[in-house]
């Protein structure tokens, strides 16, 4: 009885240990498509809520729906739950903006619930719309899970996921990426 | 009896540390605890880019080989709980300094602001900077800010020497970045990126 009782709380101590490892895991590094360090979401319906953002905020939260909504996603600002939208003044940061998922996503699946998405005015400060439009679009790219883009992966330049430029809109590879894994 | 018991007992007891591990690092907002361990990862657009270290050098006023003596809870900004971001302020016993030196002399100790917790306490690794900790030693690239404090001058701006994470900062440092050109050799050889960032800090200094 004892040797078919040890190997099963062994077992159940390895498998809650190997899981609060992942859980706690500092980062991941990120490639692609449902590879972002913020975790997938959870379903292809974005419901989203801007919390007291201006109007360069809104602008770049209306052009990530606007993209987001050019793949299965259904992003909408009829309702609330599942990305809240900041903007202010974080400091001189080197990030012009910043997503992450609230409270840390689902370790079993990857999935986010509740994404936020933070827009720093301080960095921002002096852009032009087309500069919060292309932000909008690379913030609201990683709530559907998309990793950053680099010119090895985006020979013609034209992802709003590259950190280093500001292309406006997806490109086919960004919406096939979401659309493969939503 | 006490033979089949004590397996039991030590589950219970290994699920409630793992348990309490994971949430006790958590703070509320009103009593300010801030966690010991990032939990959460973010990541978002950067706006400084360097393709290679001449490049990160140039664009750094401070280059230092340096010692993680104490971490501090630093600034926060932003207006409410659920979108306040506060940094952490990193001190450093410099041992080494390649640039700035010229201009402000060599402090006894020097502090920049890294990434951070949010408003409830929870700890967020931004872009792949992991949490510099004391007794890491490192080589930083440090930029000054507007209100004289300092932060990396990006997400790649710091090669680990000794300490948890060796070796550069940053999302796929080897494949990205100021630090990609660099050979695997060179990356993996903490002699021999010391003597890279000397010799690049001499140029950019001229």
């Amino acid at each position: 009885m004892i040797r078919f009782r040890a190997p099963r709380w062994r077992l159940g101590l390895v498998v809650i240990l190997l899981g609060a490892s992942v859980a706690v895991a500092p980062t991941s590094y990120a490639g692609h498509g449902s590879d972002s360090s913020a975790g997938d979401p959870d379903n292809r319906d974005h419901y989203i809520d801007r919390n007291s953002v201006t109007a360069n905020g809104d602008a770049a939260t209306q052009w990530g729906i606007w993209e987001l909504n050019q793949t299965y996603m259904n992003a909408t600002l009829d309702g609330s739950g599942d990305v809240e939208v900041y903007d202010d003044y974080y400091g001189e940061t080197d990030w012009a903006g910043m997503t992450n998922c609230a409270s840390g996503y689902n370790w079993l699946n990857g999935n986010c619930d509740v994404f936020r998405v933070r827009f720093n005015q301080t960095t921002m400060f002096g852009y032009g719309i087309n500069y919060w439009r292309s932000l909008g679009c690379h913030e609201f790219g990683h709530t559907a899970g998309l990793g950053h883009r680099s010119h090895s992966t985006d020979a013609d330049d034209n992802s709003c996921m590259r950190s280093d430029i500001w292309p406006l809109l997806f490109d086919v590879h960004d919406i096939n990426s979401i659309n493969d894994h939503v | 009896m006490e033979t089949t018991t004590r397996p039991v007992r030590l589950f219970l007891i290994a699920a409630l540390v793992v348990v309490t591990s994971c949430g006790a690092d958590r703070g509320d907002p009103s009593s300010r605890k801030y966690a010991v361990e990032p939990e959460l990862t973010s990541q978002g657009k950067e706006v400084r880019h360097y393709d290679d270290l001449a490049e990160m050098a140039a664009g750094s006023d401070w280059i230092l080989r340096a010692k993680v003596t104490d971490v501090r809870v630093g600034k926060t900004y932003g207006d409410s709980v659920e979108d306040q971001v506060i940094t952490r302020l990193v001190v450093l016993d410099p041992i080494e300094v390649v640039k700035g030196v010229d201009v402000e002399g060599v402090p006894d100790t020097l502090t920049f602001e890294e990434e951070g917790w949010q408003g409830d306490g929870r700890g967020y690794v931004m872009n792949g900077v992991l949490w510099s900790r004391p007794g890491e030693e490192a080589w930083f690239f440090l930029r000054r800010t507007r209100d004289g404090s300092y932060r990396l001058t990006s997400s790649f701006g710091r090669y680990t020497l000794v300490g948890k994470d060796e070796g550069p900062s940053g999302l796929e440092p080897a494949d990205e970045g100021p630090w990609a050109p660099e050979s695997a050799t060179v990356l993996s050889d903490r002699m021999a990126v010391s003597e890279v960032v000397r010799a690049l800090a001499r140029k950019a200094v001229r």
